[in-house]
């Protein structure tokens, strides 16, 4: 704990500095990530010189590089403190921004192991080191969380005014939220094998620096990890720079950390990579077992936090039935529950199957020839009991659900659930084989009605959050790509430009990303891995918070919405239903007497809720798809920029996913994450 | 003359869900049939060169729409400047025969094409290759419809088998071009916008 919150403490000082550097424009931020992209997948095929590239791609920009060293001078300087203040948005939004935002990623990991070894603190730094020591996880979480705002108080260097942190948090939202579970899951992901296992953080660096270079690139596994080494020591070496001038403890050894991958044989690095992997996926589910496992409730702001990295395998079924609030947070009343929605829905079944209910033809007719279409490389989606079971999920929700009913898309949002609850069924050995196993030979009749019944009950929360997509005219979706377009307008102007000059409509390709989630885009297991962001990104607090929210009226109306087609259904499903909401909500409610139910978990400072719920009102599933899509668009605008209209759209019908790891989405989400970050505010205006 | 749009002809593809549009136009592409393709979401987009009458080259550019009646709102993004629609139905499903003139009802109210009534559209029958026990749509009936429609040309498909699959296309190119030539002629010169370039078309229907 200790060691997660001076981390944090790190974290936010580099964010404030990131927070300070303003002047510049939002171009800069794209030409900045374009270049990194560029440079390190120009470097990936030869791992030694990367190291030197990526160093040459970032001094590469005078004001990035300028702002990185400089910005403890800046930091110190009072007038500019006060030049900058009410210029949030501003300063969000330079480039700089970007470049500390990634920046401080890797910052975080590798201050992280610096500072879990030593507490000492630098005066330079806003701490009062008693506080730091008594801080709770989540009471270092929202100062950090405050610091995107420090320029409303540069009391924080002056005075080392803790007190500050609080009045601050008021007039901000806590988007940082998952910069420390970046710095969490790059925990997970080690290429630097020369550190001990305890030192893991430092590796996870370079693997997610060479994510950038990964994309369209050959994906030698060997040249991308010593690639990705060298950045991370490079970094390290950088930040160790840093934190000395902060006063920090010297670590030993980490320059030798400088030459050894190259040096090591093929086969001692395969080998120690996969025993750091087992550590670290070990880890990873430790982590989770400690949050979901003898509690009487469960954390689920911790859980969301946590699972927005990725959930390992064994965990995920669980997880994601309490992320999508199927499975109520409080432990003793899961079972109760789940044993009521598996009941619900075989009479919901048993009642549409029966002679009373005249089948709905046209959708049972639509369902049924989209179902032998549904992931048709994939061999689970062949057998005929997992027909069976999808167009009886499917049939049932899209009469359940009159005022969208079935749309074609549904039948593709339902794999990823039903695929990860059958594993369920697997003993751990044997998850891997889920898509190439006729679930009849290991699952008992009674079995799969519950797996059908939990697919069907996560389905409707999942859809519940993205309802106006698939209501009639299916507005939701017309308005993310529009906001797409707005969004890449103002991150790539030039690709912007470059659309509107080939007539390129962003309907014509953006289109089948909302309406299903990017998933025609990527392999399944890749798919799946972004639901757990996704899934980490949804909750039933989201709706509450809208309600209670003033702001962002067109999306809360989106989000309400579900209660319509609710409200219409027959009484034996809407009221549970109905119920089944709450449970979660109420138990954080009436435990902690906070209206964001699980955001104001341990949190310490009073003003936390309406703080974080003002946050929930910025984000939806829905708006940071859109980042994720502008991420996924602007990946590729080198290539775009040179093609020609029926070029474009070729591409993006077919864009080059195949070989895509899930690194390669992580590094998708976080790019999708920055880009919120910096652009959420102006968002809020424009994205309506 | 028509740098408007550099012989790029723009098709269509329309009809019900599961009539076979994607198999066809990747028929035709391609030359390939699979069982494995997905539902089309919004649309795909596929281009082909192509010689006309063996002495005009243009690209073909076809964008292959989703079938299911909910996306149709989303029609007026792809139907904008085409220069021939084509409308596809099932012959082992009657009700997506009967759709065929909502389909091109639809396609017209949202293309915003200049001459509604002689923009060409092109008939398909596909999926002929079935037995004929499962054909529920009656060659008689098709025509009657073509010639219901204005006497557009008429095929009788299989994506599966490649059966009249290049026939058809090459049909659609030529109907395309002459529909493309035409909208360019008529920003210079709206003398020809007399021609009824469907008169030389008649004669193609129903090659079965």
């Amino acid at each position: 704990m200790g060691v997660r919150s001076t981390s944090q403490e790190m974290s936010r000082e580099t964010q404030e500095r990131r927070a300070h550097s303003s002047s510049s424009s939002t171009s800069l931020v794209t030409s900045l990530m374009k270049s990194w992209r560029i440079s390190s997948s120009t470097t990936s095929s030869s791992g030694s010189s990367s190291k030197k590239k990526f160093t040459q791609s970032h001094s590469g920009n005078p004001t990035t590089t300028g702002t990185y060293s400089d910005t403890h001078s800046h930091d110190q300087n009072p007038l500019r403190h006060s030049n900058e203040l009410g210029m949030y948005s501003l300063s969000r939004s330079s480039s700089s921004d970007g470049n500390f935002d990634a920046m401080s990623k890797q910052q975080n990991s590798t201050n992280r192991s610096l500072s879990s070894s030593n507490n000492t603190y630098s005066p330079l730094r806003y701490n009062s080191p008693s506080t730091n020591q008594i801080d709770s996880p989540r009471a270092s979480l929202m100062r950090q969380k405050h610091n995107k705002h420090s320029h409303h108080n540069q009391l924080y260097y002056q005075h080392n005014n803790s007190s500050a942190i609080s009045e601050s948090s008021a007039h901000k939202k806590s988007s940082d939220k998952y910069f420390e579970d970046l710095d969490e899951d790059w925990s997970a992901v080690i290429d630097n094998y020369n550190m001990p296992i305890p030192m893991l953080t430092n590796g996870g660096n370079g693997k997610s620096v060479s994510g950038y270079g990964n994309n369209g690139d050959s994906r030698n596994n060997l040249s991308r990890t010593s690639t990705a080494s060298s950045m991370a020591t490079s970094l390290t070496s950088n930040t160790l720079t840093q934190s000395q001038s902060l006063q920090y403890p010297q670590l030993p050894n980490l320059n030798t950390l400088d030459i050894p991958d190259t040096e090591k044989s093929q086969e001692e690095m395969e080998n120690e990579r996969e025993v750091q992997e087992l550590n670290s996926i070990m880890q990873r589910i430790t982590k989770f077992d400690n949050i979901i496992k003898n509690k009487h409730i469960i954390n689920l702001q911790d859980l969301r936090q946590l699972s927005w990295n990725g959930i390992p395998k064994p965990n995920r079924p669980i997880v994601w039935k309490l992320l999508i609030g199927y499975l109520p947070a409080n432990t003793r009343r899961q079972e109760s529950l789940l044993k009521r929605k598996r009941q619900e829905y075989s009479e919901g079944l048993k009642h549409t199957f029966s002679d009373e209910h005249s089948r709905d033809i046209p959708t049972w007719h639509q369902i049924e020839i989209d179902i032998p279409r549904t992931n048709p490389h994939i061999p689970l989606y062949q057998f005929k009991s997992v027909h069976d079971s999808l167009q009886r999920i499917l049939y049932l929700w899209a009469i359940r659900h009159p005022a969208s009913g079935y749309v074609q898309g549904i039948n593709d949002l339902v794999t990823p659930f039903f695929q990860t609850f059958l594993t369920e069924y697997l003993p751990p050995s044997r998850i891997d084989t889920v898509e190439f196993t006729d679930p009849d030979t290991y699952l008992t009749e009674e079995q799969k009605m519950d797996l059908e019944a939990d697919t069907f009950w996560c389905l409707t929360k999942f859809l519940e959050q993205i309802t106006d997509n698939y209501i009639h005219g299916q507005p939701g979706i017309l308005k993310q790509v529009k906001n797409l377009s707005q969004l890449v307008k103002r991150i790539d102007l030039d690709l912007y430009k470059h659309f509107e000059k080939e007539h390129v409509e962003f309907i014509q390709f953006a289109f089948r990303w909302m309406n299903c989630l990017l998933m025609r885009e990527f392999q399944m297991d890749t798919v799946i891995r972004m639901w757990d962001t996704y899934l980490a990104e949804t909750s039933p607090e989201t709706i509450l918070s809208f309600a209670s929210s003033n702001q962002v009226s067109n999306s809360s109306e989106g989000l309400m919405s579900p209660h319509t087609p609710l409200s219409r259904k027959p009484a034996t499903f809407s009221t549970p239903n109905v119920d089944h909401v709450s449970p979660a909500s109420s138990v954080g409610r009436s435990n902690l007497g906070a209206n964001a139910a699980n955001q104001a978990i341990a949190s310490p400072v009073n003003v936390s809720s309406s703080d974080d719920s003002k946050r929930f009102s910025h984000t939806s599933l829905n708006e940071f798809h859109v980042f994720v899509c502008a991420a996924f668009l602007i990946k590729w605008s080198d290539v775009l920029c040179v093609m020609d209209f029926q070029g474009i759209i070729t591409f993006l019908q077919n864009p080059p996913t195949k070989d895509w790891k899930e690194t390669d989405i992580e590094m998708l989400l976080s790019e999708a994450y920055i880009w919120q970050s910096l652009y959420q505010d102006a968002t809020s205006h424009w994205l309506k | 003359m028509s740098t408007r749009k550099k012989n790029i002809l723009k098709v269509i593809i329309l009809g019900d869900s599961g009539v076979g549009k994607t198999s066809l136009m990747h028929r035709y592409v391609n030359d390939k049939y699979s069982q494995q393709y997905k539902a089309t979401i919004g649309a795909d987009f596929l281009t082909k060169e192509v010689n006309i009458d063996s002495d005009k080259v243009a690209t073909m550019q076809v964008w292959d729409t989703a079938g299911q009646e909910r996306f149709q709102s989303l029609g007026v993004a792809f139907y904008r400047g085409a220069d021939c629609c084509v409308l596809v139905y099932d012959v082992t499903n009657t009700k997506s025969f009967q759709n065929i003139k909502s389909w091109r009802d639809e396609f017209l109210v949202h293309a915003n094409v200049s001459t509604p009534e002689t923009f060409p559209f092109v008939l398909l029958g596909n999926k002929i290759d079935t037995d004929d026990s499962k054909k529920v749509v009656t060659n008689k009936a098709a025509q009657e419809l073509a010639a219901s429609l204005g006497n557009i040309p008429l095929f009788f498909t299989s994506a599966k088998t490649a059966i009249n699959v290049d026939t058809a296309f090459q049909e659609i190119a030529r109907s395309a071009l002459q529909q493309n030539q035409n909208d360019a002629d008529s920003f210079e010169d709206d003398f020809n916008d007399a021609i009824n370039i469907q008169l030389d078309n008649d004669t193609n229907s129903c090659s079965c």
